[in-house]
């Protein structure tokens, strides 16, 4: 189910161009998980994550006024300038993804119906995704996690959607090969 | 894992979330509510009223002093009137007392210069 957001997105849009922080703080509020989620994916820390959202939100507070919507969607041009983010953040640090950091994380969930075998399940995943290419975790996230659709992926990625498409294909015939290897190493 | 089953699991990272502090302080530092001032703050607040009314009152400081400097020299001049002073002295008997004594006096220097010259030149010879 696509999770279409619960207010007028484009009046927002409208009004946050023109100074409203009211009408940011909507944006905001709508976007904040989707793209801690999607910078999380990329660099799987969550001090990182945080330090990037912080900085996408900044920016993006500060740049609406230039965002322009003619054929362009205000999620595509968040995504982007979180991938750009994300990319700045890698030419300063090179981190390199630590799968160790997967566990702790998962650990602070307290929610009590997040039971242990749904947390199992999205730790088997997350190191699977973790083994995708930075391309591949970026259209997986976009796709089968925020449900964007792939003119906004594409946009989001400066790339046409058969590129999407094809990246959509080998990250989820990487993904299956991935879990069946790990499932494997913990039967044996 | 058939792809049914996998697209099931990734859809469980939709649980990855931020820390409800992270997102609330992010919020608040990008959307902070402007500060609400009365309106007549916000009137002065302007660039230009502001320096204006410093001026004007400035200005007006000015003008006062100047009034009142004005006054009191208007006082001091008024008081040397020779025709207040003089009206004020005949007002006043000590002046003729005064003016008597000296005609007097200026007379018996008269007289007593006189009396000397007429002693000189009857002096002995």
């Amino acid at each position: 189910m696509i999770d279409k957001p619960s207010f007028d997105e484009k009046k927002a849009v409208q009004k946050a161009k023109k100074g409203n922080a009211s009408s940011f703080g909507l944006l905001y509020d709508h976007y904040v998980s989707k793209i801690y989620r999607f910078v999380f994916v990329k660099v799987m820390s969550r001090q990182d994550a945080e330090d990037i959202c912080q900085q996408v939100f900044l920016s993006a507070w500060q740049n609406i006024r230039a965002y322009e919507e003619v054929g362009f969607p205000f999620s595509s041009w968040l995504y982007r300038i979180a991938r750009n983010a994300v990319i700045d953040f890698y030419r300063l640090r090179r981190p390199t993804v630590n799968i160790e950091n997967i566990e702790p994380l998962l650990a602070d969930y307290s929610d009590a119906s997040f039971a242990i075998e749904q947390g199992l399940a999205v730790e088997r995943i997350l190191r699977a995704v973790a083994r995708l290419t930075d391309e591949q975790r970026e259209v997986v996230v976009m796709k089968f996690v925020e449900d964007l659709d792939n003119e906004e992926i594409a946009r989001a990625l400066e790339k046409n959607e058969g590129a999407v498409r094809v990246l959509q294909h080998r990250a989820l015939e990487n993904l299956k090969k991935f879990v069946a290897d790990a499932d494997r190493i913990r039967e044996a | 894992m058939n792809e049914i089953d996998l697209l099931h699991n990734l859809k469980q990272l939709k649980r990855i979330t931020p820390r409800e502090e992270f997102s609330r302080q992010l919020r608040q530092t990008i959307v902070a509510p402007e500060p609400t001032f009365s309106p007549l703050f916000r009137i002065f607040s302007w660039p230009v009223v502001a320096p204006a009314l410093i001026a004007v009152f400035a200005l007006a400081v000015v003008f006062v002093q100047l009034y009142t400097a004005h006054q009191q020299q208007s006082r001091v001049l008024s008081g040397l009137n020779n025709e207040d002073i003089l009206s004020e002295l005949a007002s006043s008997g000590d002046i003729n007392i005064y003016l008597n004594e000296i005609a007097y006096y200026d007379r018996a220097d008269q007289k007593i210069s006189t009396a000397l010259a007429e002693a000189s030149g009857d002096g002995i010879d």
